[in-house]
């Protein structure tokens, strides 16, 4: 894992927080909106954007300004918990891009926003 | 008898209802299914339907030693084909040994949840991953022990 530690550690990264007084490893703090922000950022030129965390992903989803989605379904039931995808208006179509199966009974699923 | 099919009132009406017009349906292309579903045995859960047709018999209570019961005949595999609230039913009864969950290409936004709780958290052994040309993907897995 050093290695994706050295990669993580070294990509620009924004946090989005109310609470946070300052964050390290070359990160930003953002107060405010994040879909604003997020909508700023993916105007720009450059790399592609991950998010990660459903309640940050939810208000993106929800603005539609996520392009891909990339599940990594566990063969585990958990019975409750947060749920992935937010309430939406309306359904939304995606295109199956990709699987993988690991040996460890975890299925990768990549989507495309059908647009 | 194994083989059974096991349904809620709601999914055996529905079920019923298009499986014998499609029978009946000399120009339909599912007239063969059709008529090996129409023949299969099967049961209802439920509390309200008063008579069951379509080589069906209901089952009011103690659903765990009916299936029980069935699953010790020889023979084919039981089958619960979709209604979410039976598939709680039975999952919270502890009477699912195979899940068959077929993950379509499109986020709904709402909806009643496959996975509705009321039992403990369990494992799941994964025995295959298959995506379909539709964008759909099978997901087979044995409950965990």
């Amino acid at each position: 894992m050093a290695e994706f530690a050295d990669i993580w550690r070294a990509k620009p990264k924004v946090v989005f927080s109310s609470t946070l007084d300052d964050v390290g490893w070359n990160s930003r703090l953002v107060r405010s909106d994040a879909a604003d922000e997020v909508a700023t950022l993916r105007a720009q030129e450059g790399a592609d954007l991950v998010v990660g965390g459903p309640t940050l992903a939810s208000a993106l989803v929800r603005r539609g300004l996520v392009d891909e989605y990339r599940l990594l379904v566990q063969p585990v039931v958990l019975v409750a918990g947060k749920p992935f995808f937010p309430a939406l208006d309306e359904p939304a179509d995606l295109r199956l891009v990709e699987t993988r199966t690991f040996g460890s009974g975890v299925v990768y699923l990549r989507y495309e926003r059908n647009a | 008898m194994a083989g059974t099919l096991v349904y809620g009132r709601a999914n055996y009406e529905f079920n019923k209802d298009f499986w014998l017009a499609a029978a009946a349906d000399p120009s339909s292309a599912m007239r063969e299914s059709a008529e090996r579903i129409n023949r299969r045995p099967k049961i209802v859960l439920s509390t309200t339907l008063e008579r069951a047709e379509w080589n069906a018999r209901i089952v009011r209570d103690d659903i765990a030693g009916e299936i029980a019961r069935l699953k010790q005949e020889p023979g084919r595999d039981l089958v619960s084909g979709g209604g979410a609230q039976t598939a709680a039913t039975l999952m919270r009864l502890g009477l699912v040994d195979e899940y068959r969950l077929m993950v379509m290409p499109i986020v709904l936004g709402g909806g009643t949840p496959f996975f509705q709780g009321g039992y403990e958290r369990f494992g799941l052994e994964l025995l295959e991953a298959r995506p379909l040309d539709t964008g759909a993907v099978i997901l087979h897995y044995r409950t965990g022990r």
